[in-house]
């Protein structure tokens, strides 16, 4: 009979209560929306370059990184290196590169670039080259090695297919150079990338120059989550080398992402003190309107516990009836732009410098659901707490006789 | 036997520079069976009086006892279950439930005192008959004339099986002919089924029907007649 005084409750100022569940849906698809394309930002930056490119963890020369990637500090143990990522069943796939800075050298211009020198049958594993050509080819075994660079570079720099250019790497440690002509034009969803890396066949490299240099091992797991786990292991294993995790190599990226997370906590705190301040109004007006009733009620002897039940049970049917609704136009929106994307490049084309891509592609995961109805049931459990304290302090004796 | 007994009752209201002394030494006994009027002018001191008998305000000084219980010093949760298995009350203004119908609203004080389903049933079958509105029993309260209200009021108030039951008012705000059927129906129960009943009111055709009036005056009795049948 309480639940059905409440459930009656709700439904005697319609409107009102409408808003209430509007408000909980919609405070819902906000917050799930906005997450959902957050999540969706996340995971193409660590698709696009965590899991594509720099791999969950990196394998160097201990002092590669101080020397900031100089030529000259390639992994000397790289058999044993080898080995060790051989034997590891948790590692997913792993890639040899030989990587270093250099100076790339028109005939008029000069920019400072990361030279990525792969075997594209193994970079495969992790990212096909091949399917980010926009024009050209990357083509090994010629005279002059083949370079690939990106078509933002070299729009800058006025370079033409075919145009040679001279790298000069290991400048500080002993100049390595060589002359590479300019086959294809790459154009990835990272533009900073764009800018900087120029990749070569490791082949026609080590042809080049001699050495045969391994820099890095990017490797990549079958466990996200446990990469801290991961590196010290792997750490314990090649105490001659470096092994850094994927934030640690490019802290702007895991800043950012934290950043991100930050601003949507502050996001989602807003829309829950949004929807709590309604659910509170909500509440005390329909508790105001009914002093009456519930003086009466308390007259008759009902109950405090009685009526803190019946209250907490008519904001718990509003917020469930608003639960599923808010959940239904995540699905359908997150479903659609899932599908086609949300562009970006419009609105903020300097995204693209800071290496993120401007199509984004919301995702929503199963726990951000769970964790999401937890937050609204305890945001309206919590907006409920001061009605009740309202409804409880009434005296019957003057509430019988309000008008 | 009393059902209800105060003792040198006080209930002061006070103000800045202003005393109101709404009961001044009320000492009354009520014994079961009674059919009682508490008469007198507005601001006599009538409602405060019920509103202490019944438990939903406290004296500044004195005792009173209903069902032998002394109501001072309980506390609110103990009053309000108090209320709940020994006082019935009919308000001024029906105070019923909007949202249950009449049904319900009689059924709704027994399941507060976890009643079994058929004990409910056959209680509120019995007293919708009493008070002659068992074809209206699934109408809501908005559906229902003022004197209809009452009457499921009254129901509702003997529905937990009260020591007795108070009433504030209870033909204030109806015409002649629901006082009429109202009076009837309380006069009926009180002498056929032995229920007590206190009222305050200033409605002459109620003071008629009563067979003990006390009179108030500024918070103090000042005639208490037992009305020879």
């Amino acid at each position: 009979m309480i639940l059905k005084i409440g459930w009656n409750n709700i439904w005697r100022k319609k409107g009102r209560s409408m808003i209430v569940i509007l408000s909980v849906a919609f405070g819902i698809w906000i917050g799930m929306f906005f997450g959902a394309f957050q999540w969706g930002t996340y995971v193409q930056k660590l698709d696009d370059i965590v899991n594509r490119e720099i791999g969950h963890v990196q394998v160097h020369n201990s002092n590669f990184i101080d020397e900031e990637y100089d030529y000259n500090f390639p992994i000397k143990n790289y058999r044993e290196v080898k080995s060790v990522l051989d034997a590891e069943s948790s590692i997913k796939v792993y890639v040899e590169r030989s990587i270093f800075s250099a100076m790339l050298q028109t005939t008029r211009n000069q920019r400072p670039v990361l030279v990525y020198g792969v075997d594209t049958a193994m970079e495969r594993k992790i990212h096909s080259i091949s399917s980010i050509i926009s024009e050209g080819e990357m083509v090994s075994g010629r005279r002059a090695p083949t370079l690939l660079i990106g078509k933002t570079l070299a729009t800058e720099l006025n370079i033409k297919l075919g145009d040679k250019i001279l790298i000069q790497g290991g400048m500080l440690h002993g100049l390595k150079s060589f002359v590479g002509r300019v086959r294809g034009f790459y154009e990835s969803p990272n533009k900073l990338k764009d800018k900087l890396v120029v990749y070569v066949h490791k082949s026609d490299l080590d042809k080049k120059l001699g050495d045969g240099f391994v820099h890095e091992y990017a490797v990549l797991f079958n466990d996200f989550d446990s990469l801290k786990v991961y590196e010290n292991k792997l750490q314990a294993k090649l105490p001659n080398n470096q092994v850094n995790t994927w934030g640690e190599i490019m802290p702007e990226i895991e800043n950012g992402i934290k950043m991100t997370d930050q601003v949507m906590f502050i996001f989602m705190l807003i829309i829950w003190i949004a929807l709590s301040l309604g659910i509170v109004n909500t509440m005390l007006m329909s508790i105001l309107e009914r002093t009456r009733e519930l003086g009466m009620l308390m007259a008759i002897g009902m109950s405090r516990w009685k009526i803190v039940q019946m209250i907490f049970f008519e904001t718990s049917i509003l917020t469930l009836i608003g639960v599923p609704i808010g959940i239904l136009l995540t699905i359908i929106t997150v479903s659609y732009f899932g599908d086609v994307g949300i562009d970006l490049s419009v609105a903020n084309a300097a995204l693209e410098d800071f290496g993120y891509s401007t199509m984004i592609y919301p995702k929503v995961k199963t726990s951000f659901y769970y964790q999401v109805i937890f937050q609204v049931i305890l945001v309206s459990f919590i907006s409920t707490i001061f009605p009740v304290i309202r409804a409880l302090r009434l005296r019957p004796i003057e509430a019988i006789h309000k008008t | 036997m009393n059902v209800v007994e105060t003792k040198n009752l006080e209930k002061i209201y006070s103000d800045a520079d202003l005393e109101v002394r709404a009961v001044d030494g009320v000492s009354l006994n009520i014994e079961e069976g009674e059919f009682t009027a508490i008469v007198g002018p507005s601001g006599s001191g009538k409602t405060t009086l019920l509103n202490i008998i019944g438990g939903l305000d406290t004296p500044n000084k004195g005792s009173v006892k209903v069902a032998s219980q002394e109501l001072t010093g309980m506390s609110k949760s103990d009053l309000i279950d108090f209320r709940l298995q020994n006082i019935g009350f009919v308000f001024q203004s029906y105070n019923l439930i909007p949202v249950l119908t009449a049904y319900e609203n009689i059924e709704f004080v027994m399941l507060l005192q976890n009643r079994s389903l058929k004990e409910r049933k056959q209680r509120v079958e019995e007293l919708l008959e009493a008070v002659g509105i068992a074809e209206k029993s699934n109408k809501r309260p908005s559906q229902l004339s003022g004197g209809q209200q009452q009457r499921v009021a009254v129901a509702r108030a003997l529905a937990p099986k009260p020591k007795f039951i108070l009433a504030d008012e209870p033909t204030a705000n109806l015409d002649s002919k629901s006082t009429t059927k109202l009076l009837d129906i309380m006069e009926h129960l009180n002498l056929k089924e032995g229920i007590t009943f206190l009222f305050s009111t200033h409605d002459q055709r109620v003071i008629d029907r009563a067979r003990r009036v006390v009179t108030l005056t500024d918070g103090k009795i000042t005639e208490d007649k037992i009305i020879d049948a």
